[in-house]
């Protein structure tokens, strides 16, 4: 009983399971007519059917749709994705946060690379302190191993203090000191201070009475020219070094500095006065000072050598200038050796003096000159003072510094010592080199991250965008092939389902695009209800060819007749009147189908209409293929039993009887004579056409169906063209007068079609 | 597998597209069938502990190791799979058969009919249970049960299953729905008389 009723069952339960629940009894009651068996056992079931229909198995269709195409599900946020979300999903936050996050970084790599260049400096200063420091002792010690040298030569030796004594005893009692050169015992002075200055290294030595008048000269440098001691003896040293003599009477030891212009000029008319002085005072037997002993000293020999510790590997210098800004620990020459000095016009050669001044302004001195004396003028010349400047600046050479400096009062001069500030600040260039190329990555990837997370935020908003061809939106594939592919769609405002097909690339070369083009352009002007509307074409986003059409819901006649096996000449002669309906549009516009075959049929239920033939993809693509594609697929693939003979010779034949021909052949296929129909292209085929009387009706168990029928077939299959009806309006009145006999009425059709959709209303 | 396999099965299919009088659906069954309990010895034994049996895997790798990674029309896909769920269940019931022999009779507890996902020891007595079932379903409607077997043992598609018996998909769900409540209540009524 069950059994027997459960298909009732089903068909019952179909109408009812998508209703409102308080709809579904009377429905029953209604559709079950009084039968109460079969009312409970609908009810029984009811009760087991999970939640209606639509939660559960739609549920779980939309989410496989959505797994297929992307669609975005409301799941819960994590913390993580609330932050990207709120952060990086608006763009305008988004920019501000990429900005700030730009500007923290360039911040932290400003803080960085002060921090590293503060450390430098303060590195730096140190050890150029240190260096300063050094000098300054060094430059003591020598000054005062110097002094007391001379000191001692001159009062330990006997013969020189009584010369001296003699002398200065004679200039006392002389009026004129101009003719104290002829004394004699000036002979003796030079006779014994050759020796003196030999082994001192030293060049001049003069001697002064406490008036500071020369009394005695004596050279023995070869660079000197030699100057007739009537010249010289006699004259007063300068009056600014007048100083020195008070010293001297206190019997103290003093040094002078080189290059001091007019003021340091112990022999004002003498040679050129390059030379640094150690005065030591000569007293009498008593021990009281009497006069003072003046020695010069080239500096070239020892002092300015006091000045060459050079820090290692930084291109650093020391040296030493005078308050009047002259650097006094080098002399031109020296200078000169080094390529300092470019013309001579440049210095004071007559002083032999190089006045430290920025090559690029003439007028200022040395940056670190300059501080060095304005701190110094600032503090009184008494003390020592200590000064840096780590900002770089151009020094006398023209190169980029950075330096300290010590005022030494003691001497009257300041000791600067200088590094190149490229070789100091090496490591930030190392850092900015570093950090240079990476910030801007960091900006590349900030753009990029902007504008991609653009794409992000679309796709996260509107899921539709990125499955959009043009007006369309893709839903979900539904097929693929040798072609390329067919998907679902949506139009984006028409809400109509629409196929599109996109095609693979190397289908279309580009000299056929025009033409191909055209030909979707004519397809889609066919407008009978039974050929498939073409909507429209265009490029995807990668340039491949896509066109739109209508959607179809249905079964082609191949599962068809797979599935259900052979049909009835009733149905038959309804399908084939359809696709010659169809044809005979494509005719007249002079299109020629070319690939009917059943899989480019459809059978749908349009309109509340079962069994409504659509014939599907119409000219396009196909006469791509060239014989060679044809051969090959023949091989592969059986039989193109729907390919009329001509078309093997001439691939690209374009007579619309190649449609009736294969028209013919779906005819016998839904008859489910296949093999007839292979055997009948083979022949054709392979040019041993067989004509109708030579088959074997029985055979095929063919003798049941209207012979008529039949030989129309058979003719529409004909191996000559000519032998076929000769236009697709003869193929539809031929079929209509068989209709007149055998009609597909509405009953039938709707029984039919429950075959293929079981719960059709 | 070897090429020969792999040739042998795809005309196999392409002749089940094409409907054509050469498909020999048996030696497809058979290849399919071979293969599968193949790969389920292979999985039984490596899992002994639990029994855990995927049978969507079960498909899924018979499917590779036939066909590979070929492209494959769907409709090709779906004949191979609705093969293949006969197959599975074939697979599944001889597998519990063993395992259960001694407690005849089954349990039929909450049955979840949604797909035979890892099936483990427990849901061995299930799977006969619904077995049981589905065998007097088939009395009943060929079709629902064919539909169940495909849904349950293969987990295919709606559009698939429609495509392989050559129904509409509509018909397909609906049948799905009856199908399981009556299964359901089929059982439930089992464990009342038991």
């Amino acid at each position: 009983m069950r059994q027997n009723n459960h298909e009732k069952v089903s068909d019952i339960l179909a109408q009812v399971m998508d209703l409102p629940p308080h709809e579904v009894e009377p429905k029953v009651r209604e559709l079950c007519a009084g039968d109460e068996a079969l009312r409970k056992e609908v009810l029984s079931l009811l009760n087991f059917v999970e939640e209606p229909k639509t939660s559960t198995q739609s549920a779980k269709i939309i989410q496989r749709v959505g797994a297929d195409t992307q669609f975005t599900k409301n799941k819960k946020h994590t913390l993580l994705e609330q932050w990207r979300n709120q952060l990086l999903l608006p763009k305008r936050v988004r920019l501000m946060v990429l900005i700030s996050c730009l500007l923290f970084i360039s911040f932290c790599g400003n803080l960085f690379r002060s921090g590293v260049r503060k450390q430098i400096v303060d590195q730096q200063r140190k050890e150029l302190k240190s260096i300063l420091t050094a000098h300054h002792e060094i430059l003591s010690s020598w000054v005062e191993s110097r002094l007391t040298e001379i000191e001692r030569e001159v009062n330990d030796s006997t013969e020189l203090r009584n010369i001296s004594v003699d002398i200065l005893e004679a200039a006392n009692n002389l009026p004129f000191l101009d003719s104290l050169f002829a004394v004699k015992a000036h002979d003796d002075f030079s006779a014994l201070l050759n020796n003196l200055t030999e082994r001192n290294n030293t060049s001049i030595i003069a001697l002064l009475d406490l008036s500071g008048a020369i009394v005695a000269f004596h050279s023995s440098n070869p660079k000197i020219p030699y100057v007739p001691q009537s010249q010289v003896i006699g004259t007063y040293i300068a009056k600014d070094l007048m100083g020195i003599l008070a010293d001297i009477r206190e019997g103290k030891a003093v040094f002078l500095p080189p290059y001091q212009e007019e003021k340091n000029t112990i022999i004002s008319d003498g040679p050129t006065n390059t030379f640094c002085y150690f005065c030591a005072p000569i007293r009498d037997e008593n021990g009281r000072v009497i006069g003072g002993i003046a020695v010069a000293m080239d500096p070239e020999i020892q002092f300015s050598k006091l000045f060459n510790i050079a820090l290692e590997g930084k291109g650093g210098e020391s040296y030493a200038f005078d308050d009047q800004g002259q650097l006094i620990s080098k002399t031109i020459t020296e200078l000169d050796k080094v390529g300092l000095i470019k013309s001579k016009k440049d210095t004071l050669v007559k002083k032999n003096v190089l006045t430290m001044r920025d090559p690029e302004k003439k007028s200022d001195l040395v940056k670190i000159v300059q501080a060095a004396l304005e701190e110094k003028a600032s503090f009184g010349s008494d003390s020592l003072t200590f000064g840096a400047l780590m900002e770089p600046y151009v020094n006398y050479a023209g190169k980029e510094m950075v330096g300290a400096w010590y005022w030494l009062p003691e001497y009257g001069f300041g000791v600067a010592t200088e590094v190149e500030a490229t070789e100091v600040f090496a490591p930030i260039r190392y850092i900015r080199i570093v950090y240079f190329p990476m910030f801007i990555v960091i900006i590349i990837l900030s753009i990029l991250l902007f504008n991609s997370n653009v794409n992000i935020s679309l796709l996260k908003k509107k899921v539709s965008k990125a499955n959009k061809m043009g007006h369309y939106v893709i839903k979900k594939k539904i097929g693929e092939g040798g072609f390329g592919e067919v998907f679902l769609a949506e139009h984006a405002f028409l809400r109509r389902p629409t196929a599109i097909k996109v095609l693979k690339k190397e289908l279309i070369q580009p000299e056929h695009l025009q033409r191909f083009e055209r030909e979707v352009q004519l397809v889609a002007r066919l407008s009978h209800p039974n050929t498939i509307r073409v909507y429209d074409y265009n490029y995807t986003k990668d340039g491949r060819f896509y066109y739109a059409m209508e959607y179809l819901d249905g079964i082609s006649l191949q599962e068809l007749v797979n599935q259900h096996g052979e049909q009835p000449v009733e149905r038959i002669l309804h399908i084939l009147y359809q696709i010659s309906k169809s044809l005979k549009e494509a005719h007249q516009m002079g299109l020629v189908h070319r690939d009917i075959k059943p899989q480019n049929i459809m059978l749908c239920k349009i309109g509340g209409e079962p069994d409504f033939v659509k014939v599907l993809d119409f000219g396009l693509v196909k006469d791509m293929r060239n014989t060679e594609e044809i051969t090959q697929l023949n091989q592969v693939a059986g039989t193109p039993s729907y390919l009329a003979p001509e078309r093997m010779t001439n691939p690209k034949l374009a007579d619309h009887r190649v449609d009736i021909y294969a028209l013919g052949a779906i005819g016998f296929f839904l008859m489910g004579k296949k093999l007839l129909i292979d055997m009948l292209s083979q022949s054709n085929l392979g040019g041993k056409p067989l004509s109708p009387s030579m088959i074997n009706l029985e055979a095929y168990q063919l003798h049941d169906q209207p012979q008529a029928f039949i030989d129309f077939l058979f003719s529409c299959m004909a191996y000559d063209m000519e032998d076929r009806p000769a236009n697709i309006e003869e193929v539809i009145d031929q079929l209509e007068a068989f209709r007149l006999s055998y009609s597909w009425t509405e009953a039938k059709r709707k029984e039919w079609w429950k075959k293929y959709d079981a719960y059709d209303l | 597998m070897s090429n020969e396999q792999t040739k042998e099965v795809t005309q196999l299919l392409n002749l089940a597209k094409d409907g054509s009088e050469d498909f020999d659906a048996g030696r497809l069954y058979e290849m399919v069938f071979s293969q599968m309990h193949q790969i389920a010895e292979n999985l039984y034994r490596r899992e002994r502990t639990d029994h855990t049996l995927q049978p969507t895997i079960l498909v899924n790798e018979a499917f590779m190791s036939l066909i590979g990674q070929d492209h494959i029309d769907w409709k090709s896909r779906a004949h191979f799979f609705a093969v293949g769920a006969q197959a599975i269940r074939r697979i599944l019931i001889q597998h519990a058969r063993k395992k259960h022999a001694l407690k005849r009779g089954g349990d039929y507890t909450k049955v979840e009919l949604d797909k035979a996902v890892n099936l483990t020891e427990d849901e061995g007595d299930q799977l006969l249970a619904i077995e049981e079932s589905l065998k007097e379903l088939e009395k009943v409607h060929e079709r629902q049960a064919k539909v169940v077997e495909m849904k349950f043992f293969a987990d295919m598609k709606m559009e698939e299953i429609a495509h392989a018996l050559g129904v509409s998909k509509r018909t397909v769900e609906v049948d799905w729905t009856v199908a399981r409540a009556w299964l359901k209540r089929y059982m439930a009524e089992q464990l009342m008389n038991d």
